[in-house]
């Protein structure tokens, strides 16, 4: 396997929350709750789960737009949360991040030259000043958008034109690491695979690493080398992708692929697998394997203690005791 | 051509694409829905027809800006007019035609015998009063019952659609559930009157899988038990598939196919599904370019002529930009509005 870009030790991130109805009293969000994680150059990293599992808040300390509670990430061997000056400066242009809302994520008020070309105006030493306008026009037309509209404002494009101008930020200062969040759960269905194809090739092209973070499993599977899949703030399986899609070893894992609505006429309904309930709050996660509540072949032992990795060979982990009974376990009993 | 139009679609609302031993219990007939906005009057729904019969499932696919959330506003009767101006159709209800209705009767047939599920649950329930007394209001003014009465029904109604331990529950407020549960909620007092028709509106896309797994499933279990006619509006091509039985797929406010979902997927008859349907990413090869649709969906108030997919068409000829093609039979009982349906799929 290649090179290890971006490590994450143990990282924990725990937000303050006031109890609803007593300010004076603060509950502990166990968002991101003992990660880790190796992101190996070049590769496609695809990252699934629901609501509340942590995903977002993990695409954050990647980027180090927000710190860890505790536990480290290394890039290139330094913590990204201690480096100062220069080292500062070649971690920022190295890791980008790509937002879920193309709505949300652009100033109105600025021009597409303006946000594409911020970049420019903060690392200073790649375009000198009055290259930037040449360099837009590369980036949009890089991104399939018109090098001719670099003076228009966000809301003069739609939902997809948005997002490429998302892109072309993202990869401006040509990072080594793209951290997605959603890409494409704000787009239209006609509109999605144009965006993925795009980061497809710019991946290609520019010899990206790539974190994709996206509830679509099937979309994460045709974009990502490997994948893991969170739950309640921590990785519960681990590994190469049809490794995972084709057994998967984790029981909340095979809910997932199971549960997932797929234009599948021949697949059939028996061997389905509905959860009960909701995902539990990250208030307080349930002792031990923190799925257990919701497992469908939980034993009393899950609720005592927190299952270490589960070795399934080729780099193929699953925090479950019983991994190795997942994929064939009947979940009917 | 408004006419003629007209004649046909009534015609084809027996298609055998519905079961023919059932007979429609809602007919939407040319229904026409124009906005009008400063850019002028825009048509949102031009000349939608489709029909369900009771225990029939019928997805009604599209993106956004098709004009499926408006038409399904429009049957509901509870459009924003203005700016919103239904110009044309009718909405048949067991024969009764809902957009001619008195307002009165409109709005005693609302909830009781056509309901419509929210997207949002979270908007669509009262933030400041209890769940169970939102439901039981419903059984307050349609069925005139008294206060513990309607309590009463509300909770069963609770209990029927699973929501654990209702009973302690009932008194709860909107936020102090849990998105599913709302969404629950939401489904409950669409089906408290017993409606015969249901039209559910993007019911699980604000959802997570595993619980969107659940609702489906609710929602499926519910309508066989009362035989209704489920309207499911959804832009999830793999939601469609998991429940529907028929559906029909929307571009820019019109109907341009019409076909079991089964042969939807397996066959499209139109370029737009055929790309819709295509871009799923299934079988093949990772990090191969998806076969995506080009360009994006028409604004209403830029509506390309002919053909209103024809600038994003792999088939377009030069017929397809003056030449609107009407939504006609093709095969097997399915119906296609492309001048050139027998190539759709072809490379």
């Amino acid at each position: 396997m290649s090179e290890a870009v971006l490590e994450v030790r143990d990282v924990t991130r725990h937000y303050q929350k006031r109890r609803p109805g007593r300010p004076w009293q603060k509950d502990v969000v166990r968002a991101v709750d003992g990660i880790d994680l190796t992101l190996y150059r070049g590769e496609a990293l695809g990252v699934v789960g629901e609501s509340g599992c942590g995903k977002s808040t993990l695409a954050k300390l990647l980027v180090a737009l927000e710190k860890p509670t505790s536990g480290e990430i290394r890039y290139r061997g330094k913590d990204i949360n201690a480096v100062r000056g220069a080292d500062w400066n070649t971690m920022r242009r190295n890791i980008q991040l790509l937002f879920q809302d193309p709505y949300a994520s652009l100033d109105p008020r600025k021009t597409v030259a303006n946000i594409v070309g911020e970049p420019f105006r903060i690392h200073r030493d790649l375009v000198p000043k009055h290259r930037i306008r040449d360099r837009v026009r590369e980036l949009l037309d890089m991104v399939g958008l018109d090098p001719d509209h670099l003076d228009r404002y966000p809301h003069e494009f739609s939902g997809g034109q948005r997002q490429r101008i998302g892109i072309a930020r993202g990869i401006a200062l040509n990072p080594e690491i793209l951290v997605c969040d959603e890409p494409v759960s704000a787009l239209d269905v006609s509109v999605r695979a144009q965006v993925i194809n795009l980061l497809t090739e710019l991946r290609r092209e520019l010899g990206l690493t790539i974190v994709f973070i996206a509830h679509d499993l099937d979309v994460v599977r045709h974009f990502s080398d490997r994948v893991i899949t969170m739950y309640l703030g921590r990785i519960v399986e681990e590994g190469p992708c049809d490794a995972v899609y084709d057994r998967p070893s984790h029981p909340y894992t095979r809910a997932l692929l199971s549960a997932a609505p797929r234009p599948d006429f021949d697949r059939p309904a028996v061997g389905r697998i509905l959860l009960e309930g909701d995902p539990p709050s990250p208030i307080n996660p349930p002792s031990g394997c923190s799925f257990h509540t919701r497992c469908w072949m939980a034993r009393p032992e899950c609720a005592q203690q927190v299952p270490p990795p589960f070795d399934l060979g080729d780099g193929h982990t699953a925090r479950c005791l019983f991994a190795d009974e997942v994929a064939t376990a009947n979940p009917h009993r | 051509m408004n006419l003629a139009n007209r004649a046909k679609s009534t015609v084809d609302t027996a298609s055998p694409a519905s079961p023919p031993s059932s007979s429609a219990l809602l007919e939407v007939t040319d229904l026409r829905v124009d906005f009008h906005t400063r850019a002028g009057r825009v048509h949102a729904v031009d000349g939608v027809s489709f029909s369900v019969a009771a225990g029939e499932t019928l997805a009604v696919l599209g993106e956004s800006g098709s004009g499926k959330s408006v038409t399904a506003q429009a049957i509901m009767g509870i459009l924003d007019s203005p700016p919103a101006e239904i110009v044309g159709g009718s909405v048949l209800l067991e024969g009764r035609d809902l957009l001619t209705l008195p307002a009165a009767q409109r709005r005693a047939a609302r909830g009781s015998e056509i309901a419509l599920v929210f997207q949002d649950s979270l908007s669509a329930l009262n933030p400041v009063q209890p769940v169970a007394r939102q439901i039981a209001e419903l059984y307050r003014i349609h069925r005139g019952m008294g206060r513990s009465e309607a309590w009463r029904r509300a909770v069963e109604m609770m209990d029927r659609v699973r929501i654990p331990a209702a009973a302690s529950r009932a008194h709860d407020y909107p936020h102090q559930f849990s998105g599913g549960m709302r969404q629950r909620i939401v489904i409950a007092m669409a089906l408290a009157l017993d409606p015969k028709v249901v039209i559910a509106d993007e019911p699980t896309t604000a959802l997570d899988v595993t619980v969107q797994a659940q609702i489906l499933d609710l929602l499926a279990e519910q309508q066989r038990e009362r035989d209704m006619g489920l309207i499911l509006i959804t832009h999830d091509l793999g939601v469609a598939a998991q429940v529907a039985t028929n559906a029909v797929v929307m571009y820019a406010g019109r109907i341009v196919e019409r076909s079991r979902v089964r042969d939807l997927f397996l066959d499209p008859v139109h370029p737009y599904s055929h790309g819709l349907v295509a871009s799923i990413p299934r079988d093949l090869p990772r990090g191969s370019a998806l076969p995506a649709i080009p360009g994006m969906p028409p604004s209403l108030t830029a509506r390309p002529g002919g053909c209103q997919f024809h600038p994003r068409c792999p088939l377009a000829q030069p017929r397809c930009r003056t030449d609107e093609p009407p939504l006609l039979p093709v095969k097997d009982g399915r119906e296609s509005a492309c001048h050139f349906w027998t190539k759709v799929g072809e490379r």
